[in-house]
């Protein structure tokens, strides 16, 4: 029962993660803010693969000993995704790193609504740099 | 066995190893130009060799399989190649040739010419792992290689805030986009326990079932159908936001327009179609026959509908717009709309007419980027007024433009015509006279954008500008081989209407094929095996 209790306390705080990340994307102006919401985005994807693979009535580690059946431990599966998911997720971030400390060295700001309005003032000196 | 095919396995391996060749070089210190473009050519020419080998071997009813390590379906990852995924593959890769070479010139304007061949090679090797992949998980994988790599190109220019704005827009709503795309893959497989397409088709398939019970390609669901639907749909509207369709739009025309030219028509020639074919993969081959047809049928108008706002809007924008990048940008939601109009259809005609269409506009957008890159190099300039003149003082430049951009709004002689053709055509044959409306109205609106284009850039003449043309040799090359590919689609336009044809009819509009080819691909790879 209590394992019931805190998988539907998981289920409910990564619902209420994912809908504090998509704002967090698309609200805030900050690239800085934008990055964290991304990891915790993804974080929190990667946790549901997790929680999805669990098996509330054999929670075992996935290792299949001789006299254990399949259907034994959680499923390993998802947790494979998960990996490969890190990786491309933790590539990601580190684009994003460099793109704001380039923007913060070339404009002084990571603000993207600030950086859009200053675009319209520069543009025409920003042609002739081509 | 039948239809195992070497070449499919390493033919998105070729870039990398090309990609990974001039890295070498770079880190090395045989930092010479000559190398790097010969590893590019090379290896982007033999990528378009081996997507035509796979093209050949899939030609009116083949296929061709390659299962890494010998594992199949339920979790091995496995290359297939039917007619669709092989045209896109060909297509793609044979345009990227062409730009290849012209990066060849371009990329002595740029400081960091190795960097941006790689970019461009990687690129391209996620573009043709999504085309041939059949496991859901590894097209994230793939996808995502597209994506990291597309906005490395779109901020290539990193010393210029505009272009590392546009990319960090593209990047967080792509990455935004990828994980949703994720989220829906992790939901596919909690309801159905299949990342396959082919095991996920068979699941849901009411058109097929197994001749045996053979372990995973069952009717057994975990979950409710309605889990399905939310994370198919959260699939497709990844897809939308790939091909820029009009609420995902919004990147679209700063990243393209901020990108190094060759960058730019690869983009919005050969990436925003890779949207195309996982919308085509997931609707016809997964849905279409299976219990959750219904909501299919609701979907397509929806889709259809998205894709006559994007016809409208980019029609408008083109000749609202006075940057000849951003116009061309711009005319890539024009034509995707078209596409999308065609795809939604359901008829074997309307995906025939919107895969022609794609073919279409991949090679007239690169010629036309590729004359305009070469006069904003020139004049340092994207303004649409201060490149008045420009076409007249470069006779052969200004003349392939004419010719890109009435192969674009659809005149006669060109393949262009015969595309939105095709599209009215299948609009008739379904009753659907509001699209096929749409389809001239479209054509007529950007008209007026185009031809402004065509007018301030080749007809005017200004005789202060007007110089001595120092047309490289390898310009001229790409520009006219893609003006007489052009040229030759048109002629031959009935025997690719057929074929495209014969492809939607027996492949896309009829799922049970490719459910029973990875159910024999899995039988005979299990047959294969021998337990200790």
């Amino acid at each position: 029962m209590n394992t019931l209790i805190a998988l539907n306390i998981i289920a409910v705080s990564m619902i209420v993660n994912i809908a504090i990340a998509v704002y967090g994307i698309v609200k805030k102006p900050s690239m800085v803010k934008k990055i964290i919401s991304l990891g915790i985005l993804s974080d929190t994807v990667c946790l549901l693969a997790v929680y999805m693979g669990f098996t509330a009535t054999s929670p075992h580690p996935p290792l299949y000993a001789s006299g254990y059946g399949a259907g034994r431990g959680v499923d390993p599966v998802v947790q494979a995704f998960v990996l490969t998911a890190i990786v491309i997720a933790l590539a990601f971030t580190v684009f994003l790193a460099t793109i704001t400390l380039r923007m913060y060295e070339v404009a002084n700001s990571t603000d993207l609504h600030e950086l859009l309005k200053l675009e319209i003032a520069s543009e025409e000196i920003e042609q002739l740099e081509e | 066995m039948h239809g195992l095919s070497q070449v499919l396995g390493f033919t998105p391996l070729v870039p990398v190893a090309a990609a990974t060749l001039i890295l070498l070089i770079y880190v090395l210190k045989l930092r010479d130009r000559t190398l790097y473009n010969l590893v590019l050519l090379v290896g982007s020419s033999l990528t378009a060799a081996s997507t035509l080998v796979v093209l050949s071997e899939t030609i009116y009813g083949g296929f061709a399989w390659y299962c890494f390590g010998g594992w199949g379906a339920p979790l091995g990852i496995c290359y297939y190649a039917d007619e669709l995924s092989a045209y896109y593959a060909a297509v793609t890769s044979a345009v990227f040739t062409a730009v290849a070479v012209y990066a060849v010139w371009y990329s002595r304007h740029v400081k960091h010419t190795a960097l941006l061949y790689v970019l461009l090679l990687l690129h391209l090797s996620g573009l043709l792992a999504v085309y041939y992949t059949v496991d859901l998980f590894n097209l994230f994988v793939s996808l995502e290689l597209v994506g990291i790599t597309g906005y490395s190109l779109v901020s290539f220019y990193h010393y210029r805030a505009k272009a590392l704005v546009a990319a960090a827009r593209y990047a967080v709503a792509g990455g935004l986009m990828t994980t949703f795309l994720l989220l829906g893959v992790l939901l596919i497989y909690t309801a159905t326990g299949a990342v396959n397409i082919g095991v996920l088709g068979a699941k849901l398939s009411v058109a097929w079932s197994p001749p045996d019970q053979m372990g995973f390609f069952n009717k057994n669901l975990y979950a409710d159908t309605s889990l399905v639907i939310i994370a198919i749909a959260m699939i497709l509207w990844t897809a939308l936001f790939i091909s820029a369709i009009f609420p995902n739009h919004f990147w679209l025309p700063d990243a393209h327009s901020e990108a190094p030219v060759p960058v730019s028509a690869v983009l919005s020639g050969l990436t925003t179609a890779m949207g195309f074919y996982v919308l085509a993969r997931i609707a016809y081959t997964v849905l279409a026959e299976s219990v959750l047809a219904g909501f299919l049928s609701t979907l397509l108008p929806v889709i259809g509908f998205l894709g006559i706002v994007s016809v409208f809007y980019g029609a408008i924008m083109i000749g609202v717009e006075d940057d000849v990048k951003r116009i061309l940008a711009y005319s890539t939601i024009l034509n995707n709309g078209y596409i999308l109009m065609g795809l939604s259809q359901g008829t074997a005609l309307g995906i025939a007419a919107s895969l022609y269409h794609i073919l279409n506009h991949a090679v007239g957008k690169a010629l036309a980027f590729l004359c305009i890159g070469y006069m904003v190099r020139r004049y340092r300039t994207r303004n649409i007024y201060a490149l008045e003149g420009a076409g007249r003082a470069q006779p052969i430049v200004g003349s392939v433009l004419a010719f890109a951009l009435l192969h674009l709004i659809g005149v006669p002689p060109t393949s262009g015509f015969f595309g939105k053709f095709y599209l009215f055509k299948a609009f008739i044959d379904a009753d659907n006279l509001a699209y096929a409306l749409v389809v001239i109205a479209g054509s007529v609106i950007s008209a007026y954008g185009y031809i402004r284009v065509m007018e301030h850039t080749v007809y005017v003449s200004k005789p202060e500008i007007v110089g001595k043309e120092h047309l490289s040799i390898i310009v001229t090359i790409t520009l006219t081989t893609l003006s007489t590919v052009i040229l030759l689609l048109g002629i031959a336009n009935q025997w690719v209407i057929d074929y495209l044809t014969y492809t939607a009819s027996t492949l896309v509009l009829d799922s049970t094929v490719y459910i029973e080819r990875i159910y024999g691909l899995c039988q005979s790879l299990l047959s294969t095996i021998s337990y200790p």
